[in-house]
C-alpha cells in the first residue's frame, strides 16, 4: 500500500503509472453526448471510422446496462453516470492501468462507488485502482486495488 | 514593458497559426476525430449561416455598388468601372468585411470554446488522454475555416459583380459583354495572387488566435470576458496588418 502525503504526490504516481485516470480533473466534454465522448477515444487513438466506432460503443454501453445514457449529454447526466462514463472511457483508452483518484469527490452517496466498483470488475484485462486520501471500508474485498 | 508584450504576443501566435499550418501536410494528423471535427467546422461556418450570409451579401452588394458605381458616373470615371469592381471592391474590400464577418461568428465561437474547455479541466482531459489538442481541433477548425472562408468570399464576390451588373445595366445600359471586358481588362495575376492569399491567411488566424489565447488563459471564470475581449482586439489587429499590408504590396 502507497501512502500519499499530497495530491501532487498521488499525481505523479499516476504520472509514473500510465494510467487512464477518473476523476474530477479529467471531465467528459460537455459538447459531446455520452457515446461521442467514449467514441472520441477510439476515432482519435485506434483511427476506427466514426460509423465503427458509433457501433462499438451502442454495443458496450448496451453491456454495460448503461445504453439509455447513448445520447446524453454531460449536463443531462447524475453524477454516477458521469462517472460511469468516465469509467468506460478509461477501460476503452490505449492505457494498461485505469487509476480512479478521489472517487467521493465526484459521487453524490456513498454508496455509489459500491456500483461503480462493480462496474469496474467487469474490465477483465485492466487494473484499476482507486486513489483516495483517506481510507474507506467499502474498498475492502472489492478487487480492485486500494491505495491510501 | 507593455510593447514588448506585445510584440512576445504576436510572435507566439505566428508560432502556434505555423504550427497548426504544418500539421496539416502531415497525413497522420487525419484521424477519424479530426475529420469530425472538421466536417462540423464546415457544416457551422459555411452552410449553417448560408440564407442569412446571401441575404445580407445581396443587400450589401446592392448599396456598397451603388455608393462606387454612383460616384464614379458622377465624377466621369465611368471608364474606370472595371478597376473600381476589382481592385476596390473585390480585392480590397471583400476580403476584409468577410474576415471580420466570420471573426464575429466563428472567432468568438471558438475562442468562448476553447477558454470554456480550459475552465472546465477538459483541455486537462485532453492532455492526460494523451488528445493532441492542434490534431484534434486547431487544425482541422482552423483548415475547414479556411476553406469555408475561401467558398463565401467567392459567393461574395459573385454576388457583388451580378449586383454591380444590375446597377450599371440599369444607370448606364452597359452590355454583359463589355462589363466583362472591363473587368478582365482590369484584373491582373497580382490581384488573384494578394487576393487568395489574403483570403488563405484571414481563414486561418481567425481560428488560431482565439484557439491559442484559450489555450493560455488563465484557469479562472471571471477572467473569461476580460480574456475574450483581448483576443477579439488582437484578431481585429492582426486582421487590419494583414489588409495594410497587402495594401502596400500592391501599392507601394
Amino acid at each position: 500500500m502507497n501512502i500519499f502525503k499530497t495530491y501532487t504526490d498521488l499525481l505523479e504516481f499516476v504520472d509514473q503509472n500510465d494510467c487512464a485516470i477518473v476523476s474530477e480533473d479529467t471531465p467528459l466534454l460537455v459538447e459531446l453526448s455520452a457515446q461521442e465522448n467514449l467514441s472520441l477515444i477510439l476515432k482519435y487513438h485506434e483511427k476506427i471510422s466514426v460509423k465503427k466506432a458509433d457501433i462499438l460503443i451502442k454495443e458496450l454501453l448496451k453491456d454495460m446496462g448503461l445504453g439509455k445514457l447513448r445520447d446524453k449529454k454531460p449536463f443531462e447526466l447524475n453524477k454516477l453516470e458521469k462517472v460511469s462514463i468516465q469509467l468506460i472511457r478509461a477501460y476503452i483508452s490505449p492505457f494498461e492501468k485505469i487509476c480512479i483518484i478521489k472517487p467521493f469527490s465526484m459521487l453524490n452517496r456513498v454508496e455509489d462507488l459500491s456500483y461503480i466498483i462493480t462496474l469496474s470488475e467487469k474490465f477483465d484485462k485492466k487494473e484499476v485502482s482507486v486513489l483516495d486520501t483517506h481510507l474507506h471500508n467499502f474498498y475492502k474485498e472489492s478487487r480492485c486495488l486500494t491505495i491510501r | 514593458m507593455g510593447f514588448i508584450n506585445f510584440i512576445k504576443k504576436i510572435w507566439s501566435y505566428y508560432i502556434f497559426t505555423i504550427i497548426c499550418f504544418l500539421y496539416i501536410f502531415n497525413p497522420k494528423n487525419y484521424t477519424p476525430a479530426s475529420r469530425e471535427t472538421f466536417v462540423k467546422q464546415v457544416f457551422y461556418t459555411a452552410i449553417e449561416i448560408l440564407p442569412i450570409f446571401i441575404l445580407l451579401t445581396i443587400v450589401f452588394g446592392i448599396f456598397i455598388v451603388g455608393v462606387f458605381i454612383s460616384l464614379a458616373i458622377e465624377y466621369g470615371l465611368k471608364e474606370y468601372i472595371g478597376y473600381i469592381i476589382v481592385k476596390i471592391i473585390i480585392v480590397e474590400l471583400s476580403p476584409f468585411i468577410i474576415a471580420l464577418f466570420i471573426s464575429l461568428r466563428t472567432g468568438i465561437r471558438v475562442g468562448v470554446k476553447i477558454a470554456l474547455m480550459k475552465v472546465n479541466n477538459e483541455l486537462n482531459f485532453l492532455q492526460r488522454y494523451r488528445i493532441d489538442i492542434v490534431r484534434y481541433l486547431c487544425m482541422p477548425m482552423a483548415l475547414a475555416n479556411t476553406i469555408s472562408f475561401v467558398s463565401l468570399l467567392f459567393l461574395f464576390a459573385l454576388i457583388m459583380l451580378l449586383s454591380s451588373y444590375v446597377y450599371i445595366f440599369l444607370s448606364i445600359d452597359m452590355g454583359f459583354d463589355i462589363f466583362l471586358t472591363t473587368l478582365l481588362n482590369a484584373v491582373s495575376l497580382k490581384d488573384i495572387i494578394i487576393f487568395l492569399t489574403k483570403s488563405l491567411i484571414f481563414g486561418f488566424i481567425i481560428i488560431t488566435i482565439p484557439s491559442y489565447d484559450g489555450i493560455h488563459m488563465e484557469k479562472r471564470y471571471f477572467k473569461l470576458p476580460k480574456s475574450l475581449s483581448k483576443t477579439m482586439l488582437s484578431l481585429f489587429f492582426i486582421i487590419f496588418i494583414v489588409e495594410v499590408l497587402s495594401l502596400a504590396i500592391e501599392y507601394i
